[in-house]
Formats: C-alpha cells, structure tokens, sequence
C-alpha cells in the first residue's frame, strides 16, 4: 500500500513539475522570496534555524522551492551516577529541502505534491542519546554510528467548495526516517539495537473557512501511522476574529492522541493591532502540556515525563507593496515531571528550562 | 477532541457564502493563515521540546526514537 503510494505520487510531481515548467516558461505572472531565522536558547541547548523559500507563480501554476538549515548545540551533561561518561558540547547542523508543485484548475480542484529530504539530527534529544550511548557503548560490538536522514513525499488536493469563501484541503504524506536508535548492553552478546528505519503514513485533512465578514477559521485533523507506534490523532482549530477595524484576536486549540501512551493538549491566543494596516504589534500567550511517554516508571527508559511549557511573545510586523517583515521575541519556559528513579541517567535531559527565543522574516514579491 | 470534531462538522456543513465585498477585514495580512513570511504565527522550534507539538508523527514527532 505505501510502496504504490510512493509510486503514485513520485508520478504525480513529475508530471507537475513538467507541467509547471512549461507554463512558467509561458508566462510568470508573480514570484517571491522569504528568508526566516529562529534562535531558541537556555543555559545548555542552543537552537537555530534559518530558511529559504522562493516561490514562482503563473496564471495555473504555483511552484515552491525551500532549503533550511539548523544547527543544535548543547552542553552535554551525564548524571552524577555514570562515572564513565564525560560532560562535553556537542555541535550538530542539519539540512532539509523540498519542492512543492501546485496546479491551478479552472475546476474548483487544484492538484498539490511536495517532495522533500533532510540529513541531520532533527532535535536536540536526539543529539542528547546519540551522546549519550557514544559515550557509554561506542567501543562495545553491536555500536554503529549512524547520521540520521529522510525523505517526505505529500500528494493531495485542494478543493474551494465555496468559491471565495470556503477551502477543504487533503492530502496523504509517506515519510522514511533513519535515525540513531537506542541500545541496551547484553551479557555475553553484542548491543541490543533500537528500531533504525521508521516509515510513517499520514492523512490529513483541513478546512478554511469565512464565517462571517470578520471571522474566519481553519479546523485541521489528522492520522498518522509510524513502524511500531500508536496510530496518532491530530486535531487543531484556529480561530481569527476581526474585534475591530484595528484588533485581531487569534486562537488556536489543539489536541494529540496516541493510544493510550500519549496524549497533549495546546492553546494560544495572539492579540495584535494595527495602523492602516501596515504596521502591526502584537502580543501572544501559550501554554502545552502532555502525559508524558513514560509506560512503566519502573523500567529505565529515555521516554519523557509529562511536560508543561508556556510561552510568551511580542511580534511587530511591517506590511509593504511589495515587502514584508516580521520580529518577534519572548521567554519560554519548560518544566517536566521529575524523572523516575529508575531513569535517573536522563534526568539532565528533562530537566526544568528557562528558554529565550528571537525569530524574524523578510518576504518579497517581484 | 469529539469537541473540536464537532465543530469540524458543523462548519462544514453550516457555511453560508459571505460576499467578496463584505470580506475586507478577513483579507488583512495577519487575519489569513500562512506557513512562511512575516504573518505566521508560533514557535517553529518548539516541535522540537514538545513531542504533541510536532505536525508530523515521523522522526521529528518521536523524538523519542531511542526510547525503551
């Protein structure tokens, strides 16, 4: 079933992609560039992240082209206990790409493939294992270092089933993941490796819609299915209200389910003014928390605890003919339960953080 | 979530058509959903901390790929 999928839709894009060149060669109509940059950072993990997106449209045709790149450095810390391991930072920089190709109908259905890749660690606690089982089994038969990588391929469509007014989008996403696994030390055997490939099948489905000439709202929901998980249920509704001609109050809730071992809930809202729609400064709260992964406290294990996180941000946005920017900065605060004794070597790991983080974006139209 | 699915449902179902004309303040730049540029919205770098936060249910969502 994955296997035609991954066919069918490596098909689609290259049909797109030749169908999108040809009409871009007939007549751009509009094309665009964005550059993103975000710093998150603590006293021992140093997040950034800066991304390209250029953009190429034509009367039926919309082409995106983005690369990324982020860099994870932390302070590696190991328990007191584990008198074998030594404290050290660690650097990791990660690059992913992908081309989206979107054809514009004169049905009311548009056509959607994305294709993308990275090669590199995807968060900071992956890094954090991968140190931490280098450190301790790396000479023991069994260890393979590994540099994670992936790939996604998305196929979809886009169906505006109120002209102007109202967007159902659905699209189905097939991902492959190599990543650094887990061991476990055996007497007498070699390591005990975790899962190194996983592959995850994805549904989802949204809509957009204007419920009013100053409401509008966008409700998401997904499934998704990963090698050796619960299957994974998503749904999130946002909601943007007009209060006045100068107000915006945005909200969004969301909600995560994987069977009975994971579960999160997550709400923001944003408070934002504006001067003749051009210039914009805004305020947003958030908060998430979650279950944890944590099955049995009394097996050791590298699954997290249950997480509380609050965020809060002050935004200001520029909005040109044919430019625009965006700033934004604020704490960010990570508190976990504490960690089962049986765990106690994570408990660097998941540890309480007081984060700051700094984000910014100029976009173009040409 | 049967809340969210709820409303899902009816505002499928319940969408009465407002006019381009009437749909001024629902166009402004920070009143539309976008994934890139200077009018999105949220951390992206927080998929990385929080494991329900994640839009994938892939490496990035696991997080928790060495996990026993």
């Amino acid at each position: 079933m994955t296997g035609r999928w991954h066919v069918l839709s490596l098909a689609a894009v290259s049909v797109m992609l030749c169908v999108g060149m040809a009409r871009m060669a007939a007549a751009t109509t509009d094309s665009g560039a964005t550059i993103e940059a975000d710093a998150l950072g603590c006293s021992d993990v140093h997040l950034e992240d800066a991304g390209l997106l250029a953009d190429e449209a034509t009367a039926h045709t919309q082409v995106e082209l983005s690369a990324t790149q982020t860099r994870i450095g932390i302070d590696y810390a190991p328990a007191p206990a584990d008198f074998v391991s030594q404290p050290v930072y660690r650097e990791e920089n990660s690059t992913s790409a992908g081309l989206t190709g979107r054809l514009d109908t004169d049905s009311d259905l548009s056509p959607l493939v994305t294709v993308g890749g990275y090669r590199g660690f995807t968060d900071y606690r992956s890094v954090w294992l991968d140190e931490f089982y280098r450190q301790l089994f790396s000479i023991v038969p069994g260890y393979v270092p590994v540099t994670p990588h992936g790939w996604n391929v998305l196929a979809g469509g886009r169906w505006t089933y109120v002209p102007g007014t109202a967007i159902l989008q659905c699209t189905v996403v097939e991902q492959g993941d190599t990543v650094s696994p887990g061991y476990e030390p055996q007497i007498g055997l070699p390591l005990l490796r975790g899962l190194e490939r996983l592959r995850t099948t994805s549904l989802r489905i949204s809509t957009e819609n204007v419920l009013s000439p100053t409401v509008r709202t966008l409700l998401e929901g997904g499934v998704t299915y990963t090698t050796d998980r619960e299957t994974r249920f998503t749904v999130q509704g946002s909601v943007n209200w007009a209060v006045s001609e100068t107000l915006t109050l945005r909200t969004v809730v969301g909600d995560v389910t994987e069977g009975d071992e994971f579960h999160s809930v997550s709400g923001s809202m944003s408070l934002e003014r504006d001067w003749s729609a051009r210039w914009f400064a805004g305020i947003s709260v958030r908060g998430y928390r979650d279950g944890g992964e944590v099955v049995d406290p009394v097996i050791a294990s590298s699954a997290a605890p249950a997480l509380r996180t609050r965020e809060l941000a002050a935004t200001l946005r520029w909005q040109g003919a044919r430019a625009s920017f965006r700033i934004e900065a604020g704490p960010y605060w990570t508190r976990y339960d504490p960690v089962a004794l049986a765990s106690s070597q994570y408990a660097n790991l998941y540890r309480n953080r007081d984060w700051r983080h700094v984000e910014g974006a100029v976009s173009w139209t040409f | 979530m049967a809340l969210l699915v709820g409303v899902m449902a009816a505002t499928l179902s319940g969408c009465a058509a407002v006019p381009v004309w009437k749909q001024g303040q629902v166009s402004k730049p920070n009143m539309v959903f976008n994934d890139h540029g200077a009018f999105t919205y949220g951390m992206r770098l927080n998929s990385q901390i929080e494991p329900g936060s994640a839009d994938n249910g892939g490496a990035a969502a696991a997080g928790c790929t060495a996990c026993k």
